[in-house]
């Protein structure tokens, strides 16, 4: 139970360390204002060339809100899947992987700690877009099952951490120090970039594409998100492949493969982690000073 | 008690051999110092007690916890300043906030962390800038501060890598006392690498001469020179001609004679009657004595001769 204590004392240091930091440059909050408000422009600019298309129409008919939706599930994604690699570095890089490690913290708290910098620097773009999409933009949104679309965002957060947690681990246990880092890139870069339907609902891919999708926490979340909190969004109609087969409420079938992706994702991440750290330990590159 | 008993201790980096059958033996409350020159194997060591690195063969304990099976424990109690860039120190943080993160990263209540980081600014005679940016301090404060890091918790072993490597005289000055006042201060065990010669005479107990990943000699300073220093040099400056130069240099090529500069240099037995036997044949000789001194080697000597590295 102490030890427990320590770990989330632990991570709360972290969060006040990574705020003083981040608030330390003040030009950070002016950058992702301007990038958030530009991506939303972006985007309104879209919705006005493609009119009611009908292919959104079981998420409603709103595509600001679409994307809106779209592109928070992008900043958590972008947060979760694609920095742990990028602090595993950090602290690898500036020394402080061997201190963490002879410390009472569990391998992967440090990398949570850490994560908090990624948090502050993106999970306020969530916010902002959903500001300037409603405060300029015009969309709507609505609140279905409130706990329901609590429950699939923290699902979202979990499972791509998880990815992000198999990406770190590729540090150690394929050595890779610098360039690009295979998982991350194979995942965000390739598959969440063409088939996660941040922008565009994955009807419009074809199917082998659509296939593709299905292994991303991204589709489940996004398609369960739109149901739920755009206006005129359809509880019923199927639109993924699974719930082609599967007869059951298609939020539901969101749910329960969110839920799997997660304790999948985590533990694979976690495990894969502390192996590439046993690993490191083997071969003499767990830490930076030789 | 000893804090570290290692015994085989073997590592292999591909073909490189970086410990090859090192034994180890740290006592309780002692300074020991690992001294050696670059890539002799002192961090390989260093990694492999605090268990950052899983030898290939040997075994043993540390702070009576099994290398192999209980390293988990051994990270817990163990404090360690490695030459990283800023040794664990952020720069962005105020001193005081770097030591407060750290003190609830080892688990210490807020009440403890705030007072025990109070304590620690002040032995560190850092006290007086807690509110200034790390970024802001001279190296010498910022490695200080590193130490001050490992010391917030009073583990029973302090292993410092090369702790003043990047700094200047002074605050190479200021940090070796620094050390010898928490060893006196705490009672705790410090083992510390280095390749400094001087450092390791001021502030060891006992030092391991490590080469090639080899352990040449484990000894205190004093027993160390003595055993290495069987001989001293002596070097006598003298007015002479060549044909008795040679005639001395023959009569005692037994004590590496060697004439040049007219100056004689001869390697004699300590404590010998070696020299009296010399000036004796000088003056015999009629050769007029200038001026005598006799040396024992330094530790850098000593390191050097046994390291095979004399010229």
């Amino acid at each position: 139970m102490r030890n427990f204590i320590v770990q989330l004392r632990s991570i709360v240091a972290f969060a006040k360390r990574e705020y003083i930091i981040w608030t330390s440059y003040k030009i950070n909050i002016v950058t992702w204002i301007l990038d958030v408000f530009i991506n939303s422009t972006l985007f309104f600019m879209m919705s006005l060339l493609m009119g009611k298309n009908t292919a959104i129409f079981p998420y409603g008919n709103n595509y600001v809100s679409f994307v809106v939706l779209g592109l928070s599930a992008y900043y958590i994604s972008y947060t979760n899947l694609g920095d742990p690699y990028d602090r595993v570095a950090r602290i690898y890089w500036n020394g402080t992987m061997d201190l963490y490690l002879l410390s009472p913290l569990s391998l992967v708290t440090p990398v949570i700690g850490i994560m908090y910098r990624s948090v502050l620097d993106d999970y306020p773009r969530v916010l902002l877009a959903f500001l300037f999409g409603t405060l300029f933009f015009g969309a709507v949104f609505r609140f279905l099952q409130p706990f329901t679309i609590l429950l699939i965002v923290i699902l979202l957060g979990v499972s791509t951490f998880g990815i992000g947690m198999i990406s770190a681990s590729s540090f150690f246990l394929l050595n890779l120090k610098v360039g690009t880092e295979p998982v991350k890139f194979i995942f965000q870069d390739i598959i969440i970039a063409l088939a996660a339907g941040y922008f565009y609902p994955i009807s419009v891919l074809p199917y082998s594409l659509q296939l593709v999708s299905s292994i991303l926490p991204h589709t489940y979340a996004l398609d369960a998100l739109r149901r739920l909190m755009i206006p005129g969004g359809n509880l019923n109609v199927p639109v993924l492949p699974l719930q082609k087969v599967w007869h059951i409420s298609p939020v539901l079938s969101d749910v329960i493969v969110l839920a799997c992706m997660s304790v999948l994702f985590i533990f694979l991440g976690f495990y894969l982690y502390a192996v590439g750290v046993e690993k490191a330990r083997r071969n003499g590159t767990l830490t930076r000073w030789q | 008690m000893n804090i570290v008993n290692l015994r085989g201790i073997t590592k292999k980096f591909g073909r490189e051999l970086a410990l090859n059958k090192v034994d180890i033996a740290v006592r309780n409350g002692e300074i020991f110092t690992v001294l050696g020159k670059n890539g002799a194997g002192k961090t390989t060591l260093i990694k492999i007690i605090c268990t950052l690195l899983l030898p290939d063969a040997g075994n043993g304990s540390v702070l009576g916890y099994d290398l192999m099976r209980e390293s988990e424990k051994i990270r817990a109690n163990v404090s360690l300043v490695a030459p990283t860039v800023d040794v664990g120190v952020d720069p962005t943080l105020t001193v005081e906030e770097n030591l407060l993160f750290w003190a609830v990263v080892y688990g210490l209540t807020d009440e403890e962390a705030r007072k025990r980081v109070k304590e620690t600014l002040e032995i560190l005679g850092l006290f007086e800038v807690r509110n200034r940016w790390a970024m802001e301090i001279s190296a010498g404060m910022r490695q200080k501060l590193g130490i001050g890091r490992a010391i917030l918790v009073r583990h029973p072993l302090l292993l410092l890598d090369e702790p003043t490597v990047k700094l200047d005289v002074e605050s190479k000055f200021s940090l070796r006392r620094f050390i010898r006042d928490i060893r006196n201060e705490f009672g705790t065990t410090i083992l510390l690498t280095t390749h400094y010669f001087d450092e390791a005479e001021e502030l060891s107990d006992r030092v391991m001469i490590l080469d090639k990943g080899k352990v040449l000699v484990v000894d205190s300073i004093e027993n160390l020179k003595k055993r290495i220093s069987a001989t001293e040099k002596i070097e006598i400056h003298a007015k002479t001609d060549s044909a008795r130069a040679k005639r001395i240099l023959s009569m005692f090529s037994r004590y590496g004679a060697f004439y040049e500069d007219a100056v004689f240099r001869f390697t004699v037995p300590l404590f010998s009657d070696a020299m009296n036997e010399i000036l004796n044949e000088f003056v015999l000789e009629g050769v007029e004595i200038l001026e005598v001194s006799s040396k024992s080697p330094s530790l850098e000597e000593t390191f050097l001769t046994i390291t095979g590295s004399s010229r």
